[in-house]
């Protein structure tokens, strides 16, 4: 950006917008929060939070959130909002940014930081009167993350100015300025790139009244937006809005829909206009250069770069940049440019996934598995199911450990949109001469026999049991154990009991009280195979095969 | 388990096609994390799966879905308490 040149660069921008002194911002104990008392609000918030260059912002209730962003940036503390409030990536964090505080709303009893918890506010707020303070466009007002492939968060800036234009130039395109008053209630958090601006910032840059909760469940959404005054936006996902419009409604009516976060199909976008009778508008965008264009998904599949982002292509990559863009930078997507400020988006490169609205890097995702103590080798593969549901499958070489403890083990680092469904135990990957695995072998897996799915059971203390041979031993019967097994296959497999026993051996007595790994992968002619392990063997202690069952 | 808490537990799996054996479930598994381990795009499926064969809607009224999503019991419960109703 060229700082000199270019006016929006070089002036300040309010803290807030110049706003009718009624605005109700938002409800704070059956009050409005007007932006006189909001200023007031940040003013004490500002004073308040503790000494430190940067400021993890982890409050859930969108209005303490904002007064806390807002106090932190006119005290010139950079605000950092982690991809996920996991104690590794707090850790994380405090690795990359030693001068650190965290402010939260709710108790994290996990948090590997101290915490500064928001205080309660005293009663009566007395409303700042006169103009909102003058923030320099150029602070660096919030630094965002996304998943770096080394498993550090890699940040992503945004100054003030950079926010401001951006926020701006999708509220004329979403065409704002005719619902005066509306309120807004999104279904995103805001500590992701679109909750912060298509939440929290375009509703204070709009004076619209801001919904501070973020319901998950349809009927909770539709309660909540019921509960608001007309005009209503609403601001989500494609997986929010599915479940909205297959849970049947009824729906309160509702004036503009936004939705960003991964490609709206057109069907379900025609489906959202019809239910709320409302234009839907998409936005598309991304961590790095933050919102890029808009579309309504139903007239057009062209995208529309907002004021203040061009586009250009180079050496096969295109470029996003402009004054209303955090930073220069190249798209994840394919993009089939139109002029400087149109296009067709064609897909993803093959890196980058999308789960549920949430990207992040299969070479990220590869690192965390391979990282996992006990996993002698492991790759993510492709997305399986269909639509907004869709997961990831993985396959990972790892001898002595169930499937079941490495994604206890994921769990614990990646945001569960990523765990593997379902995670594959295999006894090596199908590596080329070079280390690669072409992704035709990696299918072939995913259909081969060689890919196992583990399950865990036990045998209850008091499980029926014979004598057995020796006094004090009683051992389980076969017969049960095996129908164990095989309800467990059907359970898993998501098919009926597989009742046609082909073959089955016993290998070791199994007592009651017993852990029992259950092991088992399609085979030819419509087999199944099986095996039972038991910690105390290297071999199993039972091994069979079945007639897979149909459906 | 009950034979609810076992219907519910077989219905979660059957719906999200998870690897997890529904008959070692028992009215305290969790449904986040360690259990099911479900997140919070699951328990939008199961929200759906729920109100197509109970004609129950779930409603929380906490974005953490603490309480009714707890466990399996909780969740049973809730379920056939609003069945009843």
């Amino acid at each position: 950006m060229n700082g000199a040149h270019d006016p929006r660069a070089a002036a300040d921008a309010p803290l807030l917008p110049a706003l009718a002194p009624e605005t109700m911002l938002f409800e704070d104990a059956g009050v409005a929060v007007t932006p006189g008392c909001f200023l007031a609000e940040v003013e004490r918030i500002a004073v308040a939070l503790p000494e430190a260059r940067y400021v993890v912002n982890l409050c859930a209730d969108r209005y303490r959130y904002a007064i806390s962003l807002f106090a932190a940036l006119w005290r010139g503390q950079v605000t950092l909002l982690p991809m996920n409030p996991l104690p590794e990536s707090l850790a994380a964090l405090a690795r990359q940014y030693p001068e650190l505080s965290v402010v939260a709303d709710e108790p994290l009893p996990h948090s590997p930081l101290p915490v500064w918890h928001y205080p309660p506010a005293p009663a009566p707020v007395i409303p700042v009167r006169g103009l909102a303070p003058a923030i320099p466009r150029d602070r660096q007002a919030v630094v965002l993350f996304t998943s770096g492939s080394t498993g550090e968060p890699v940040a992503q800036s945004r100054t003030w100015g950079a926010l401001v234009a951006s926020v701006e130039a999708a509220a004329r395109v979403l065409d704002l300025d005719t619902l005066s008053g509306a309120a807004l209630l999104g279904t995103v958090p805001h500590q992701h790139s679109y909750g912060l601006e298509s939440v929290t910032l375009l509703a204070l840059r709009r004076g619209l009244r801001c919904e501070r909760t973020r319901p998950l469940l349809p009927a909770d959404i539709a309660a909540r937006l019921a509960a608001l005054p007309a005009p209503r936006i609403l601001v989500t996902t494609p997986v929010h809005l599915r479940a909205l419009l297959d849970d049947g409604g009824p729906w309160p009516a509702v004036a503009r829909i936004v939705c960003a976060t991964a490609l709206l199909a057109p069907e379900l976008a025609r489906r959202a206009e019809a239910c709320f009778a409302a234009p839907l508008y998409e936005i598309y965008g991304c961590t790095e250069v933050g919102q890029i264009a808009v579309r309504r998904t139903v007239a057009t599949e062209e995208w529309q770069c907002l004021d203040g982002i061009g586009l250009s292509e180079q050496a096969g990559e295109v470029w996003a940049e402009g004054p209303a863009a955090a930073r220069r930078a190249a798209l994840n997507d394919v993009l089939e440019l139109r002029g400087g400020d149109r296009f067709i988006l064609r897909g993803r490169k093959s890196d980058v996934v999308n789960v549920a609205g949430k990207r992040s890097s299969l070479a990220y995702l590869n690192h965390q598995l391979n990282a996992v103590p006990g996993v002698r080798d492991g790759v993510f593969g492709s997305a399986t199911g269909d639509g907004e549901m869709a997961r990831l499958t993985a396959y990972a070489v790892a001898p002595g450990l169930t499937a079941e403890q490495v994604l206890a083990a994921l769990r614990r680092v990646l945001d569960p949109a990523f765990l593997p469904r379902p995670l594959h135990l295999v006894d090596e990957l199908p590596r080329n001469a070079l280390g690669k695995l072409p992704q035709r072998a990696l299918d072939a897996l995913g259909e081969s026999a060689c890919a196992w799915t583990s399950v865990e059971f036990s045998i209850a203390h008091d499980h029926p049991a014979l004598p057995g041979h020796f006094p004090e031993r009683p051992i389980v019967p076969g017969a049960l154990l095996v129908d164990r097994a095989l309800r467990a296959i059907a359970t898993t497999a998501g098919t009926a009991y597989p009742g046609e026993l082909r073959h089955v051996k016993f290998l070791h007595p199994v007592l009651p009280g017993a852990t029992i790994e259950l092991r088992w992968k399609s085979g030819k002619d419509d087999e199944i195979e099986f095996e039972l392990r038991l910690a105390a063997h290297d071999d199993p202690a039972v091994t069979g095969a079945v007639k897979a069952a149909r459906g | 388990m009950t034979a609810e808490e076992e219907a519910l537990a077989r219905l979660i799996v059957e719906t999200l096609n998870l690897d997890f054996d529904a008959t070692s479930a028992d009215g305290t598994t969790a449904l986040y994390k360690e259990g099911f381990g479900l997140d919070s795009i699951d328990i939008l499926e199961v929200a759906l799966a729920v109100s197509q064969r109970y004609g129950v809607k779930l409603r929380s009224d906490d974005e953490n879905n603490t309480e009714i999503f707890r466990s399996l019991g909780t969740l049973t419960a809730y379920i056939e308490h609003h069945r009843a109703q």
